[in-house]
């Protein structure tokens, strides 16, 4: 089956810099696909690149098995939903779902009768002739969501869609997007720099560093098996342990993560074993159910642990010695990002 | 979804869409502006025929001569720029406290309502405020009438006594006409000064106070070098619009010529075209050079 | 200076100072209004005589003054519909593209208002005499349209620069082509720019002497048949007339202007 999208070393200069740096992913039909990656990475230039508000300097793209060198925006079956949601102010929300049906040529009945029905599965019918200032963040982000659905698109692409969203909505809309892909079966292509949405909602996620990707995996294999260090540290927020470090406490070189909640806080005098630590508690974070621990382990290094709150004991105090310890298969070998 | 080539083509060369956008405007200003300055230069090197009154177009250096070698042409040049210099000078000076006044303590409603003050005298009509100038100034205006219920009268006249600046009246002396041109170009003035002082933080000033300045001393030592900008920006205005006008020197003021008045009268009664282009490249090249010392001081940044 | 610190009380020599400024921009266009209804014919004496509504009436009959002005109107109208044409090219080009000689282009473009008008009348005269155009209508549009083009340019990109990148992106992104965009999404913003750039270009071009005195025909615009009467003391009662009907003609669009494009500039303001 041809993918939806297919990349194909991109590459998206800004003069001297690289902001796309030869990206290749391929993204199947109705998969839901997360460019994860933190600010300047090169997730948004590629989203855009899909979308055609951008022009690739090299490489190919693809969609449905189709360059689109040529084609502008306007000829692309990709609708976006925008981080600003881009609402149209002098438009009402029903103007602005079924402008992309008006401008296509679809008559004023006929496009009012489809958009009022995208409405209604946004919970918005109601709101149809009001004007998009009127409406809360959450509800323009709907009205935003019907707009692009309203065209049938093959894919959708979402920049940043739950970041200006309090907390409680963008839970609420995580779930509710989840939900609506999969009862439509479009693929979904999504920008964020929060690893947590990208991970829960994602089917894939693309880990982006400086204009390149540097993992492109299941949310699960991120998290449990990172292949680099940039990985290991941005999606996992793991330890990695190299150099001198690695030396001191693992007792051999290379690059490894350790998972934060794989560290295990011990009596400082059990620490018996060879290659596991002790050190000194520095600051203690509670989280709720779980708290994280960063204890400096000596020479300024600091290592991160995740113990449940129930269980911190005495280890909870500020400069209380402690010992760490994990298991080995915990512990795994990343390349080292420079 | 269908797409025109136009539409492809346009995607895939951007810069053929701002090409297509600029080049009306582009195409319009080079012929029709461009152009004429060029035509310009170029009749200043074509000359006049001394019998026929024909102008000839070949190439030649005489008409440029005559304009420097002429003591009655200098003269009008050095008219004009010593005008210029005077009415420059006393329109930073008018406008600065007004200017200083709105960037420094007006606010809110003020602010805005001084604002609009300040423009629409602007925006009224350049030959009606000339016409009323000549309506104030007149032997029997409103002036005169003023000075005289001051009983000032005596020190009026004695003032229009003085040799250069004085005359018959206020109304044709130079003295007038440097007052009119100080209030054409005043608003002018008055802008840059203004949008310069909002920019200089109150924190340098407190910090001026701080240090032990007094206020004349932060005045002069803050304040004034960092309105310099504005002042050069302002004063391009005032000396530029005064060296190119024809009008105000045609309806107020003493018999002497002025650069827009010969350009004028060359062009038309006299009928000599080259020596008008000549003539009128004379203010092109002083504002050349004084834009040159402006942008020394930062004149274009504060516009 | 920052707003937020309540200001201090400005000393009283610099009030006088600058309420004397204010008042020597105001009083003079007052003046004019005053003579408009004078009793006296000859002489600019005041204080005036009497007050009379009469020689509104005589300019009414004056078909010469009609003539001016229906030529300045028509000018007016024509060079500004050039010149908000002309602008607003200008203006989409230049708002978000980054190109080297971008600055270099824009100081250009307002040479024509910033060089002395002498320059620019003489240069086009200098063009007409060579070219051999007859002058007239023509001639004095083509010049009005030159210098209006950056009061259209200025007014169209501060709104331009206004509205998100995204609105367009979304637009095109929905299916309209790029017409279709600036028909639908950038015009519906644009139009009380255009307005209130049209109504500047339109003053400035139905005031304009200086450029017009060198290309101008026979046929005298407005200003110019104004500037004439001033040589002509028999007609000063209607010459006074003429003038306050001037000074309404042009600060009405100039207000209107102002009350559009209030909030353009605010955020500099506030």
């Amino acid at each position: 089956m041809t993918p939806a999208i297919e990349f194909e070393s991109v590459v998206r200069r800004y003069g001297a810099l690289r902001a796309v740096d030869g990206v290749s992913f391929r993204v199947g039909r109705g998969e839901f696909f997360a460019l994860l990656g933190p600010s300047g990475s090169g997730k948004t230039t590629s989203l855009r690149l899909i979308a055609g508000f951008e022009r690739p300097d090299g490489g190919r793209i693809r969609l449905d098995g189709v360059d689109v060198a040529a084609t502008p925006p306007y000829g692309r079956s990709v609708n976006t939903v925008f981080q600003d949601y881009a609402l149209f102010p002098h438009l009402s929300v029903l103007d602005n779902v079924s402008y992309g049906l008006r401008r296509r040529g679809i008559g004023a009945a006929e496009a009012r009768k489809r958009s009022l029905a995208r409405l209604d599965m946004v919970q918005l019918a109601s709101a149809a002739d009001r004007s998009p200032t009127q409406l809360s963040g959450g509800q323009r982000q709907r009205v935003a969501l019907a707009r692009a659905l309203v065209n049938e698109p093959s894919v959708l692409l979402l920049d940043e869609p739950l970041g200006a969203l309090d907390l409680k909505l963008r839970e609420e809309m995580q779930t509710e997007l989840k939900t609506l892909q999969r009862s439509l079966g479009i693929t979904f292509v999504f920008v964020t720099h929060d690893q947590g949405e990208a991970l829960s909602m994602a089917d894939r996620v693309a880990v982006f560093n400086a204009g390149r990707i540097e993992q492109l995996d299941t949310p699960r294999t991120l998290y449990q098996r990172p292949a680099t260090e940039f990985v290991a540290r941005f999606v996992g927020s793991a330890n990695v342990l190299k150099g001198r470090l690695a030396e001191r406490v693992l007792g051999r070189t290379g690059c490894y993560s350790l998972r934060a909640e794989d560290l295990r806080l011990v009596d400082a005098t059990a620490v018996t074993r060879a290659g596991h630590a002790t050190g000194t508690v520095i600051d203690v974070q509670y989280r709720g159910a779980a708290s994280r621990v960063r204890i400096d382990v000596g020479g300024g290094d600091v290592l991160q642990a995740e113990v449940d709150s129930g269980r911190l004991g005495a280890a909870a105090s500020i400069g209380a010695s402690v010992g760490l310890a994990w298991s080995e298969d915990a512990l795994i070998a990343v390349n080292e990002s420079p | 979804m269908p797409v025109g080539r136009l539409g492809s083509l346009l995607h895939v060369r951007p810069g053929l869409a701002l090409f297509l956008l600029l080049l009306p405007p582009a195409l319009w200003f080079g012929t029709i502006y461009l152009g004429s300055l060029l035509t310009l230069v170029l009749q200043s090197f074509y000359s006049i025929d001394d019998y026929t009154g024909a102008i000839v177009r070949e190439p030649t250096l005489a008409t440029l001569r005559t304009l420097v070698s002429q003591p009655a042409h200098l003269d009008i040049v050095l008219r004009t720029l010593a005008m210029a210099l005077v009415v420059t000078v006393a329109s930073v000076l008018v406008a600065f406290p007004l200017a200083y006044y709105m960037a420094r303590y007006a606010r809110g409603r003020v602010r805005t309502l001084l604002y609009v003050a300040v423009i629409a005298p602007m925006w009224t009509s350049y030959l009606v405020k000339v016409y009323a100038w000549r309506l104030i100034l007149a032997k029997e205006g409103i002036l005169s009438w003023f000075v005289a219920r001051l009983g000032l009268t005596g020190g009026l006249e004695a003032l229009l006594a003085t040799p250069v600046v004085g005359g018959p009246s206020l109304a044709s002396s130079y003295l007038g006409m440097a007052l009119v041109f100080l209030y054409m170009w005043l608003p002018f003035v008055i802008l840059p000064i203004e949008a310069s002082l909002q920019r200089v933080p109150r924190g340098l000033l407190e910090a001026s106070g701080d240090l032990g300045a007094t206020p004349v001393q932060t005045f002069c030592h803050v304040v004034v070098p960092l309105a310099v900008p504005g002042i050069a920006a302002g004063s391009v205005f005032a000396f530029s619009l005064t060296l190119g006008d024809y009008v105000i020197p045609q309806v107020v003021g003493a018999p002497g010529y002025f650069i827009g008045m010969m350009v004028y009268e060359q062009q038309g009664t006299a009928g000599n075209l080259p020596l008008a282009a000549a003539f009128s490249i004379v203010p092109m090249l002083l504002v050349g050079i004084y834009l040159m010392l402006a942008k020394r001081v930062g004149a274009f940044d504060a516009l | 200076m920052p707003s937020d610190t309540a200001p201090d009380r400005a000393p009283w020599a610099l009030k006088v100072a600058a309420a004397a400024v204010l008042a020597f921009l105001h009083l003079p266009v007052l003046v004019i209004f005053l003579y408009a209804f004078t009793t006296d014919d000859r002489v600019y004496s005041f204080p005036l005589p009497g007050l009379t509504l009469h020689w509104f009436g005589v300019a009414a009959t004056r078909s010469d003054m009609w003539a001016a002005l229906r030529l300045s109107l028509a000018v007016a109208t024509v060079s500004t519909l050039a010149a908000t044409l002309l602008g607003t090219l200008l203006a989409l080009g230049m708002a978000r593209a980054r190109f080297a000689g971008r600055d270099a282009l824009t100081v250009l473009f307002t040479l024509p208002i910033a060089l002395p008008g002498i320059i620019t009348g003489m240069a086009l005269l200098a063009t007409i005499s060579l070219t051999g155009i007859e002058r007239g209508f023509v001639t004095i549009a083509l010049g009005h349209a030159t210098f209006c083009i950056v009061i259209v340019y200025n007014n169209v990109v501060g709104r331009l620069r206004r509205i998100p990148r995204s609105w367009t992106e979304a637009s095109l992104d929905l299916g309209a082509s790029h017409w279709q965009t600036f028909r639908h999404v950038l015009a519906p913003h644009l139009a009380s720019a255009w307005l209130a750039g049209g109504m500047l270009a339109f003053a400035l071009s139905f005031d304009e002497i200086i450029v017009t005195l060198f290309t101008a025909g026979r046929e005298p615009t407005l200003p110019i048949w104004f500037f004439n009467e001033l040589f002509r003391p028999r007609n000063r009662p209607v010459t006074n007339v003429v003038a306050v009907m001037v000074v309404v003609v042009t600060l009405i669009p100039v207000v209107l202007a102002a009350w559009l494009t209030r909030g353009d500039e605010d955020q500099g303001a506030r």
